[in-house]
């Protein structure tokens, strides 16, 4: 209980994310009109997906330093925690650009390199179950993962900066120039962001435990 | 006068929600919204231009030209400097205060400008769609597409964890 604590903060910080962002008042603004509550739903899903891939690379790194697997196996399981917050970031902007902007894929650069950016991590998954060797396997994705991180800062920090976007933060002012006039907001928006992240640590870290158990079994076969 | 007016008219762009009036735009001469469209359309990036998002919106206002919006956005940044500085709109001031819109909007500010542009065309598109329709995602101040949102991502980390579960059932068969 006591050692899990940040696993039921992350569960106290969504419910209060969930009560506060159906509750309190927004802006009114014409076209977004209550979808501007998805700043605490969809827009967290990336910026959880970044941390999570951040801590990826991180252990990729330590892996490399000091060739202990057990750090493999979490860059593995952060960066399965990364694609799954990505995934819902496409599909949850999907939903909300077909209600505001009239069509899910609009050709928004953020959409095109977030795109990338999982297709790139994907790659990262078919490169590491395409090498047999344990050894070699972690190697070759500990350094493909480094590749992989500087393309997602490439496609969703840099790339959208320099095209103009539908969406808010294009002109070199990250988050939501737009809206930050309201400190209410962000008293949702960033518990949001870390409740979603420690969500996505607690998945990432079942992940880990259950790739480690299964390579654990087959080295006993 | 030029710095004055140049503030208040970023003080304006910047500032996102203004009302425009329908009824000052005839007193517009035609002229300038001519030029003024023009100059703000033209200029503004291809890649805001041609996106699909534009593309949908002219087929919202069903079939009207986009092109005959515009004006009344910029109609709306006039009357907005009028009112401020008592700024008039005279014939023979005008070719001044076209040389001042134009060296003072620059490319952000124009993008400022389109938004404000595609929400009065959106509040336009209400207006003229009487028809109601049963969809229930646009009701309530569209509060249902963060309700789907927030459902989405809960049955994905649900599936992923469902995965989770089978994995471990078949790690136990071992």
């Amino acid at each position: 209980m006591i050692k899990n604590w940040w696993k039921f903060l992350g569960v106290m910080l969504i419910l209060y994310v969930i009560y506060k962002g159906f509750t309190i008042d927004v802006p009114r603004l014409d076209v977004l009109n209550e979808t501007i509550r998805n700043l605490f739903f969809h827009v967290p899903m990336w910026f959880s997906m970044m941390l999570l891939l951040f801590l990826s690379v991180i252990y990729s790194v330590l892996f490399l330093a000091n060739n202990k697997l057990k750090n493999d196996n979490w860059a593995n399981a952060l960066s399965s925690g990364g694609i799954l917050f990505g995934s819902l970031g496409l599909v949850t902007g999907m939903i909300w650009g077909n209600f505001t902007w009239g069509t899910p894929w609009p050709n928004d650069p953020k959409i095109h390199g977030a795109a990338i950016t999982i297709l790139i991590y994907l790659a990262y998954k078919v490169l590491r179950n395409s090498v047999k060797d344990e050894n070699k396997q972690a190697r070759i994705a500990a350094v493909y993962n480094m590749f992989a991180f500087v393309m997602l800062v490439v496609f969703l920090v840099i790339y959208p900066r320099t095209q103009s976007s539908l969406h808010p933060g294009a002109e070199g002012n990250p988050g939501f120039n737009q809206y930050d006039l309201d400190s209410n907001l962000r008293m949702v928006f960033y518990p949001a962001v870390i409740g979603w992240f420690l969500i996505g640590l607690w998945v990432s870290q079942l992940t880990k435990r259950l790739n480690q158990k299964e390579q654990e079994l087959l080295e006993i076969e | 006068m030029k710095v004055l007016l140049s503030i208040i008219l970023s003080l304006f762009l910047f500032s996102a929600s203004a009302e425009v009036n329908k009824d000052r735009l005839d007193a517009l001469p035609a002229e300038t919204k001519v030029f003024l469209f023009k100059d703000i359309y033209y200029n503004l990036p291809d890649s805001v231009e041609n996106s699909v998002f534009m593309d949908s919106l002219v087929a919202k206002t069903s079939n009207r030209n986009i092109k005959d919006f515009f004006p009344y956005v910029i109609e709306d940044v006039l009357l907005t400097m009028e009112n401020q500085v008592n700024f008039s709109l005279a014939e023979s001031d005008e070719k001044a205060f076209r040389k001042l819109i134009v060296d003072n909007i620059n490319s952000h500010q124009r993008s400022t400008l389109l938004n404000n542009f595609v929400k009065y065309i959106s509040s336009l598109a209400n207006d003229s769609n009487k028809v109601e329709m049963s969809s229930p995602l646009y009701k309530e101040g569209k509060v249902y597409v963060v309700v789907t949102v927030l459902s989405t991502i809960l049955l994905g980390i649900a599936l992923y964890l469902f995965s989770l579960q089978r994995k471990i059932g078949q790690l136990k068969k071992l």
